[in-house]
């Protein structure tokens, strides 16, 4: 497979526009993290939760191409010739999985995301980004996803929706099982997915999970805005526990944590 | 007499408190516990770089507002007790109320040791279980396929990270499958993981040896 960023020039060494996935992600609370007194250490923070996970997202030689800027993050898959009549689905399958790992492990270090995923065509090279994906991408961020998730265009739902095709129980594929459709109708990832890959025990996972989201909801319990967000996750994070571990009571978000309140005038 | 078993209590854990133990050799029992964390987490030995300098953004946008950081949510009753146990749970291979992983299943890579929480009895069969009845999950059957090309890697390297996997000459179809074949190896026990160091390793096993020389490996 060619390095990723060969796909972005031409034979003439001219720079080129190619088919891509493009992940376009925008890290919450970051700009606040920025300009308060404890900067220095947020940096570090952040730093660690981007570079010491599973895998460097920030590689040079990263086959994912992949830039960062401020709060922003942006990873790019294209679609290569060699993977034939798949190679949309190849493209952004492999991204939503890159783009639910990078999402699980940045939420267990206390960094909510929230992102767009696009198909179409994009150029990544030497720090220059440009291309419709990524308008497309940074739109489905900026209006369509509201809440810390992780929101697909139309385009790159449609060629996950066609690889479902491909399998006998389209419930057991691989495309299903790393995504959940919201109440609007939004396809999103769902990363806690990730937590039942593995053998290992999902359970501290969930817990992790279930305690960032608590913190937050706690912080942002005077701003509705903000705190709409995190009672999404919430709800996200239980009916994740809810449908695959029922019994298992402890893992949820708290109620009280978010239910609404509502005190009278004169207290 | 139960003066000084207080006393002791107190010593042995102030001295699991403050880590002082992971000094002493691990043996035996205690490979059970070993601190094979997930996810991994960052390390003070990882070589600390800055941001890159990444000039574009195409868009920009004004700073978001965060309210004022307060204490953290009061943990009810049920999750205090629940903590309190957090060791035992978070080792892979325990979970409340079974027995400890068999010794025999403590593995190592290197200097890291992981402990695996799959039912060694169920390894060769269509469906391998944890030890606490969780099953292979069916989503991650179709990467069977990709058995051959990716234990052959593995082979070649040794031992690996995800990085130093997807770097090789990976066609586009089976670069976007190498994650959750990882996941699929691992079920099988092809392939042992260790996150102790500052990024996950994989490494080949016995078993994902014999199964690169079965004819539909």
């Amino acid at each position: 497979m060619p390095s990723g960023e060969d796909l972005f020039v031409d034979g003439s060494g001219q720079p080129q526009l190619t088919l891509c996935a493009v992940l376009y992600v925008d890290l919450l609370g970051v700009s606040a993290l920025a300009e308060g007194q404890a900067a220095q250490q947020s940096l570090v923070r952040l730093e660690r939760a981007l570079r010491s996970m599973y895998r460097d997202f920030l590689a040079d030689d990263s086959p994912w191409p992949a830039a960062m800027f401020s709060d922003t993050l942006v990873v790019a898959a294209p679609l290569v010739p060699s993977a034939g009549k798949g190679a949309a689905e190849t493209a952004t399958g492999g991204l939503t999985i890159q783009a639910a790992w990078l999402q699980l492990n940045l939420v267990l270090s206390g960094f909510f995301l929230r992102g767009g995923l696009a198909l179409g065509q994009f150029h990544i090279r030497e720090g220059l980004l440009f291309g419709e994906a990524l308008v497309e991408a940074y739109r489905l961020e900026s209006r369509l996803a509201v809440h810390p998730r992780v929101v697909f265009g139309s385009a790159a739902a449609e060629a996950q929706r066609e690889a479902l095709k491909f399998y006998s129980e389209p419930r057991n594929s691989p495309q299903n099982a790393l995504l959940l459709v919201d109440q609007d109708g939004t396809v999103f990832i769902d990363y806690l997915e990730l937590l039942f890959d593995e053998p290992d025990d999902p359970r501290p996972g969930l817990e992790e999970h279930r305690d960032a989201v608590a913190a937050q909801l706690t912080t942002h319990r005077n701003d509705s805005r903000i705190w709409d967000k995190y009672r999404w996750v919430a709800d996200y994070h239980n009916a994740v526990c809810e449908r695959r571990l029922p019994s298992e009571q402890y893992l949820r978000v708290d109620t009280s944590g978010t239910d609404r309140r509502f005190d009278a005038l004169v207290p | 007499m139960a003066q000084h078993g207080n006393a002791f209590r107190k010593v042995r854990a102030w001295i699991f408190d403050t880590g002082f133990v992971k000094q002493a050799p691990i043996s035996g029992q205690n490979r059970a516990w070993s601190p094979a964390r997930w996810p991994p987490r960052a390390s003070s030995h990882r070589p600390q770089r800055l941001l890159p300098q990444l000039p574009v953004r195409t868009v920009g946008r004004s700073p978001k507002g965060v309210s004022a950081s307060l204490p953290g949510p009061r943990p009810t009753r049920d999750s205090r007790r629940r903590h309190l146990s957090s060791d035992s749970r978070r080792a892979p291979g325990r979970f409340p109320g079974t027995a400890p992983a068999p010794a025999a299943f403590a593995r190592r890579i290197g200097h890291n040791e992981a402990v695996s929480p799959i039912d060694e009895a169920t390894l060769d069969t269509d469906t391998p279980r944890t030890l606490d009845g969780r099953a292979y999950p069916e989503h991650l059957r179709p990467y069977l396929e990709y058995d051959k090309t990716l234990l052959a890697i593995l082979v070649r390297e040794g031992e690996a990270t995800f990085d130093e996997l997807a770097r090789g000459p990976l066609d586009a179809r089976v670069l976007a499958a190498l994650p959750r074949w990882l996941a699929s190896a691992q079920w099988r026990g092809l392939i042992e993981r260790s996150d102790a160091g500052t990024q996950r390793r994989y490494a080949l096993t016995q078993r994902g040896r014999r199964r690169l020389r079965t004819p539909s490996g």
